[in-house]
């Protein structure tokens, strides 16, 4: 590891300086985890989102393209220096006043960049303001609010009249100073004393057995504090217990046990001082896989001879029914015209722009838990957990912060179980946040989807009877 | 080592060459253009990016220098393939030539791509000068992203030269364009 460097720098107006910052450290992991300014958020890591701008020397920036060196003798303003909950900045106010913020993730980057946009052309138009704004990603808003905002603000803005008292008006909502001058209650902005932070190796196979895991260099590696895989997994918890009862359940765990069933599948848990030691440790895990052929496409799983995602099934259909509401038979009869079809949609991602987080931290004299995480379903999730590690709900306290936006792929409970596991075996909270590498390889994706269609119509009344087998 | 968004702010540049201004204004986001530099973008040699495409249209010379050697490269030698630049591991470009384009002529640069800002998926840069009876006396087509580097398509710009300006002379002139490539596939667009 190369050696620490000190730098000095002028942030938000203050001086800092800084003894030991490893030269890899990058200027938004600086800003955010060694001064604690958590307002500049972590996005796409490569440039892309904007989530992390920042003013370097009155400059818009990426944080998360810059290392902390490269900002040493500069002056940098974070969302922290804008404004306060006491004093907003005017954009700041317009943001609130135009409801130009859902989430609040994308928003101190995007205000950002156009207190930028503003200051070098007082008087925007549209179009200029949506360029200005082009490098900032929102997944909640559509822009249309942003860029009312950002229009309140130019220099021949004429105040628009309020011809109404409530329908079509924002009001300002009790998070949103918060999230327009410091944020900080995302997942990645809380820490506990002493938190490890959890990296994961995975699986570079679609579909492989496991021969043999080598985690001995690892666990050699400085600031290493556990190391966990899928063969201690299976002893200290029972499979994930699915939405809906199955009659024969596949054994799902926390980590790839005996074998992987996707890339990015993860394979072994590493806790460490940091994220950075955490990964270093990773790369030297060694695992042994023998490649099998895997199925990909709905349709081919379920042909005869397919290969078995999960052997213990006995099939690739884990779950079949019917949903038949009112006679279908007879509507069909008596339909004038009856269709066939077959839709077919491609895998998708939502990607939203904060990736998946959870901090797990273990009660040894009570053997209980409490865990930060990611869930859209926390009551039914809180149940999953206590299946899975053999405890009673009541001994797991489940807090979920507010999110970066999820749209269905929070729902991630093995996470939330290795966490959880490591936490207890380092004897200390563990805190794991998905990098977009990860979160691109392997988040919940929804697979390719095949849909039949069988339409029955009556034109005259444009009713239509469906039967829409799906999988 | 001049930064993007100082050459798109550069009165002189959107004088005398405003084609690089129109260029470099699709490169990313006033936050990317705000670190980048000319020079960086010009030897990373993306094949889609906007400024190795000016440099190839506008006969640009690149001065590198090692430790014990100075050297002049121009870009249509410059450029060898994907990524791929004549640089020695020990060089570094130091400053980098456009030779301008007549004062009156006129010059576009465009490009396919999925969202302002990205990679061109296609780009072309396009500028032409004409005489005093008013035909093509100075022509310059130069295309990226539909190969391992970007292209001058000298054969389009022999077609314009000499010819009076027009829809149908201009359609001939992209038929060669389009002939002179073989773009590959790439997860945005087949051929």
């Amino acid at each position: 590891m190369a050696e620490k460097i000190s730098l000095t720098l002028k942030v938000n107006g203050s001086e800092q300086a800084a003894a030991a910052v490893e030269p890899r450290r990058s200027l938004v992991d600086f800003l955010r985890h060694d001064l604690g300014l958590v307002g500049t958020h972590v996005g796409c890591e490569h440039g892309v989102c904007g989530a992390c701008t920042v003013m370097l020397d009155g400059r818009t920036v990426r944080s998360c393209l810059l290392f902390a060196a490269q900002a040493d003798g500069s002056e940098v303003t974070t969302i922290e220096g804008i404004g306060t909950d006491e004093a907003l900045h005017p954009l700041q106010l317009a943001f609130q006043q135009h409801h130009a913020l859902q989430c609040g993730f994308c928003t101190p980057g995007m205000i950002l960049a156009a207190l930028e946009l503003l200051r070098d052309n007082a008087d925007p138009s549209d179009e200029e303001i949506r360029a200005g704004i082009s490098g900032n990603l929102c997944m909640c808003t559509g822009y249309v609010n942003i860029v009312r905002a950002v229009r309140a603000l130019r220099a021949t803005e004429r105040r628009n009249e309020r011809t109404t008292k409530w329908v079509g008006q924002a009001l300002e909502r009790s998070e949103d100073r918060r999230l327009l001058t410091r944020g900080g209650h995302f997942i990645d902005d809380l820490t506990l004393p002493g938190v490890a932070h959890a990296a994961y190796v995975r699986s570079p196979h679609a579909r492989a057995e496991i021969r043999h895991i080598d985690v001995r260099r690892a666990l050699e590696h400085p600031g290493v504090y556990a190391v966990i895989t899928g063969d201690e997994v299976a002893q200290l918890t029972r499979p994930q217990r699915g939405r809906v009862p199955l009659a024969n359940s596949p054994k799902v765990y926390a980590l790839a046990y005996q074998q992987v069933r996707y890339v990015g599948e993860p394979v072994v848990g590493i806790a460490a001082v940091d994220r950075a030691a955490a990964e270093d440790a990773a790369d030297l895990i060694e695992v042994e896989y023998d490649p099998l052929p895997p199925v990909i496409e709905p349709e081919e799983a379920l042909k005869p001879g397919a290969p078995l995602v999960f052997e213990e099934v006995g099939s690739n259909v884990l779950w079949h029914n019917t949903f038949p509401y009112g006679d279908v038979e007879g509507a069909f009869k008596e339909a004038d015209t009856v269709v066939d079809e077959r839709v077919a949609i491609h895998r998708y991602c939502s990607t939203p722009l904060e990736t998946f987080g959870v901090m797990a931290q273990y009660e040894a004299a009570t053997q209980s838990y409490t865990i930060w995480g990611h869930t859209q379903q926390p009551a039914q999730d809180l149940h999953v957990l206590a299946a899975a590690l053999g405890i009673s709900p009541g001994k797991i306290r489940l807090i979920v912060p507010p999110m970066g936006g999820s749209f269905g792929n929070k729902v991630r409970p093995l996470f939330i179980i290795a966490a959880a596991l490591l936490a207890r075996k380092a004897g200390r909270p563990v805190k794991w946040i998905e990098d977009r590498r990860e979160n691109l390889l392997a988040l919940r994706p929804r697979g390719r989807r095949h849909h039949g269609h069988q339409r029955g119509g009556e034109d005259r009344r444009n009713h239509s009877r469906r039967q829409i087998p799906q999988y | 080592m001049v930064r993007q968004r100082d050459v798109e702010r550069s009165p002189s540049v959107a004088e005398r060459l405003p084609i690089l201004r129109e260029a470099i204004e699709q490169v990313g986001h006033p936050a990317i253009r705000n670190r980048g530099t000319v020079g960086g973008s010009l030897v990373h040699a993306d094949p889609s990016a906007e400024l190795p495409l000016l440099a190839v249209a506008l006969d640009a010379t690149f001065h590198l220098r090692s430790a014990q050697v100075s050297r002049s490269v121009p870009a249509k030698d410059f450029y060898q393939g994907y990524l791929l630049t004549d640089i020695a591991p020990d060089e570094l470009l130091v400053a980098t030539d456009f030779h301008l384009p007549p004062a009156d002529c006129g010059w576009c640069c465009t490009e396919i791509a999925r969202r302002h800002g990205d990679f061109a998926i296609v780009a072309v840069a396009v500028l032409l000068g004409c005489g005093r009876d008013r035909s093509v006396s100075f022509a310059r087509v130069a295309v990226g992203g539909v190969g391992p580097a970007p292209l001058r398509v000298t054969a389009a710009e022999h077609a314009l030269v000499g010819e009076r300006p027009d829809a149908e002379l201009f359609r001939r002139a992209a038929d060669i364009a389009a002939q002179a490539v073989e773009p590959p596939a790439d997860i945005h667009a087949s051929v």
